[in-house]
């Protein structure tokens, strides 16, 4: 989502709200609700383009989830996140999913992925490697181990090597 | 409690960024510091206003006369057909992001909501402001010099302001598909019919004069133009009448984008394609070249620094236009408002390609007093670089000289439309301007170390007026020593003058060669303040 960075927290979040047609009242007590669980505390006044990037990741999650969405697309949401947020984060995520909310996110961490994920795809360069659960993928890729592991196999395996000048 | 609409929210949002960036340019000195700025934009603005205003006085009064109406009503045509087209495609490709459709593709509102948001928000940047108020400077001076003209003068001028922000709607969206130079040459182009306008008796330009006047005369803004004359004559009938060209035209403009929009966020289309081509390493023969280089992409490579690059010939083009409608010289018509009829002749007698280095200076304070600022985080890389502290500040000279050379450049030849300039006025100029860089970036050097930010606006409290009085000292340091040659060697006549002031660039050019070291520490002392803002 493209935060407006000439506005502040609660200003764009209330300019969000309201293109999503909520009043200003459940606004305002829905971002309370949302900045103390995610521990989001901007200085009064600042402005977006102050925030750091963890601070805009949390706030761009803030205006996905303030109108109760049914279907959310999250793009690396844990990225630049301190692992306490990480894992508030992760739990909302699973009481949005059980409650019948689609979750479609991105991530790298592939730890994450492996524990909050019921389908999983895998793409590489546009291309899909893999689709389907955790043991789905393992039982047709032959594959024992971890997310991650069996990622860098079908990536092709890590590369090794020495640098010429160290 | 009720809810708010789209499109109210989208307004109130817009006020508040801009409310916001008021008060973070008055550098967070609260409300009184936020009125301060809230002057001096509009101030900013005042002149093409004013230029327009007059313009629009002028040629109301040559519409009412006979003899001169048919010139007149080719001029006002083509301002209100070239003032969009130009300052609309410059504004599109020079714009920010804030009207980007694909940005507020994430909202439930409807598509046709979200353009005419778009359009509205794209209307509070600087160059659409400008071909806005310059509009309304036109439609006002017309509804002075006569007020029956009114209701047609401001419709013709308000359909110009709508086609400006659909101008730059499109040019913003060639731009997001890579299209750049078609539109900076279709810019460039505008300039030119612009100026050719303004001067159609030259000989150099008689064809190209001839072609614009026919085609100006079949164009919807002449149809509009000529109720003017009904209006002269009473015929309100008739003058309403002609008003359906041109606003089909502005329907059916406003329709083609709406479906264009729609098709552009349908694709997701319009994404600027990745070069396959590989990466050009830029090769340079000095580091002082290289970091010159970096200063010049780091204020190109910006929205702020492109606006700043471009100012001075758009200013210089309204000059001339403006003089050039005030010039034409018709029996019988009456005399343009206030003091402007003696504006032809103040600029002939002023010594403007002598002053001209000099004003490129000071239009261009954000980038001496802000030098660090527009590297961003470059600045961090060139302090861990094992650059010396002297080949930085000399990068940093010759930065500043390459962009003011430039807009000089580009802005002269403008400016001899007015008059041809004298040979010993443009070495005096450069004189001046040389000694004034010397100056200026010396200082600014210094200066920008202490009140350094980065381009994106970041400050600290009191950050506003304390560079506003930078600003004013360095002017003093600069503008007395060039008074004072001036007016000591002025008894030698304008050679006097030029040799006078080439000798106190040569002063100042040894005067910097030798503070450069103690700017040089200076700046180092202050690193690690500039470098804990950028």
């Amino acid at each position: 989502m493209a935060l407006a960075e000439g506005l502040s927290g609660p200003q764009f979040l209330r300019f969000v709200g309201r293109l999503h047609g909520l009043d200003d009242r459940s606004i305002d007590r829905r971002r309370e609700e949302l900045f103390e669980l995610l521990d989001l505390r901007p200085a009064q006044g600042g402005l977006i383009l102050d925030y750091s990037y963890g601070m805009k990741k949390k706030l761009a999650l803030c205006a996905a989830l303030l109108h109760a969405p049914r279907v959310l697309f999250l793009d690396e949401p844990f990225e630049g996140i301190d692992p306490v947020t990480s894992r508030t984060i992760k739990d909302l995520l699973g009481g949005l999913r059980r409650r019948g909310v689609t979750l479609l996110l991105t991530s790298h961490v592939l730890e994450i992925v492996e524990h909050l994920c019921p389908r999983i795809a895998i793409i590489d360069k546009g291309r899909l490697l893999g689709d389907g659960s955790l043991d789905d993928l393992r039982r047709r890729h032959g594959h024992e181990g971890s997310l991650e592991t069996l990622f860098v196999d079908l990536m092709g395996g890590a590369r090794s090597g020495e640098l010429s000048w160290l | 409690m009720a809810v708010v609409g789209p499109l109210r929210a989208l307004a109130q949002a817009q006020g508040q960024a801009l409310l916001n960036q008021l008060r973070r340019e008055a550098g967070g000195v609260g409300v009184a510091g936020a009125v301060v700025v809230a002057v001096l934009v509009p101030l900013a603005l005042a002149a093409p206003t004013a230029g327009s205003y007059v313009a629009g006085v002028r040629l109301g009064g040559l519409v009412a006369h006979p003899e001169s109406r048919e010139r007149a009503l080719l001029t006002l045509s083509g301002l209100l057909l070239l003032i969009p087209m130009g300052l609309g495609f410059l504004a599109g490709v020079l714009g920010g992001e804030a009207a980007n459709g694909l940005s507020m593709r994430g909202y439930p509102i409807s598509r046709r909501t979200r353009l005419v948001a778009q359009l509205l928000s794209s209307s509070l940047e600087l160059l659409p402001m400008l071909a806005l108020t310059s509009l309304a400077g036109l439609g006002t001076g017309l509804s002075v010099a006569r007020p029956s003209f009114a209701p047609i003068a401001l419709l013709l001028c308000a359909q110009a302001a709508v086609w400006t922000l659909i101008v730059q709607y499109v040019a913003r969206g060639l731009r997001e598909a890579g299209q750049t130079r078609p539109v900076f040459a279709l810019s460039a182009l505008t300039g030119l019919g612009l100026l050719i306008l303004s001067k159609q008796s030259r000989p150099l330009l008689f064809a190209g004069g001839r072609m614009l006047r026919e085609g100006l005369s079949y164009s919807p803004t002449m149809f509009g133009a000529q109720g003017l004359i009904d209006m002269a004559s009473s015929d309100v009938a008739a003058a309403l009448l002609r008003q359906l060209v041109p606003l089909a035209v502005t329907a059916l403009a406003i329709e083609i984008t709406a479906r264009h929009a729609a098709r552009h966020e349908e694709s997701g289309a319009g994404r600027r394609p990745h070069s396959a081509a590989p990466e050009r390493l830029w090769t340079f023969a000095t580091p002082s070249r290289g970091i010159a280089r970096l200063f010049v992409c780091a204020v190109l490579h910006s929205r702020q620094g492109l606006t700043l690059f471009f100012m001075p010939p758009f200013l210089a083009s309204m000059l001339v236009a403006v003089s050039s409608v005030i010039a034409e010289d018709l029996r019988g018509a009456p005399p343009p408002p206030f003091l402007a009829n003696r504006l032809p002749e103040s600029l002939g007698a002023a010594s403007l390609f002598g002053i001209l280095p000099f004003l490129l200076l000071h239009m261009n304070s954000e980038l001496w007093l802000n030098q660090w600022g527009w590297d961003g985080r470059a600045v961090r890389t060139l302090f861990v670089a094992p650059i010396a502290m002297r080949d930085l500040l000399l990068g940093k000279l010759m930065g500043l000289g390459t962009i003011v050379a430039a807009q000089y450049l580009m802005t002269a030849p403008l400016l001899s439309l007015l008059r041809r300039p004298r040979a010993a006025e443009l070495l005096w100029g450069l004189g001046a301007g040389a000694f004034a860089l010397l100056v200026m970036a010396g200082l600014g050097h210094v200066l920008s170390a202490g009140l350094s930010r980065p381009v994106n606006q970041r400050g600290r409290a009191g950050e506003g007026f304390a560079a506003m009085i930078a600003a004013l000292l360095v002017l003093a340091a600069t503008l007395a020593p060039v008074i004072f040659t001036y007016a000591i060697s002025r008894v030698r006549g304008e050679w006097g003058v030029a040799l006078g002031l080439w000798a106190l660039a040569a002063t100042g050019l040894a005067g910097y060669w030798r503070a450069l070291p103690f700017l040089g520490d200076r700046v180092r002392d202050m690193r690690k303040q500039f470098l804990q803002a950028a």
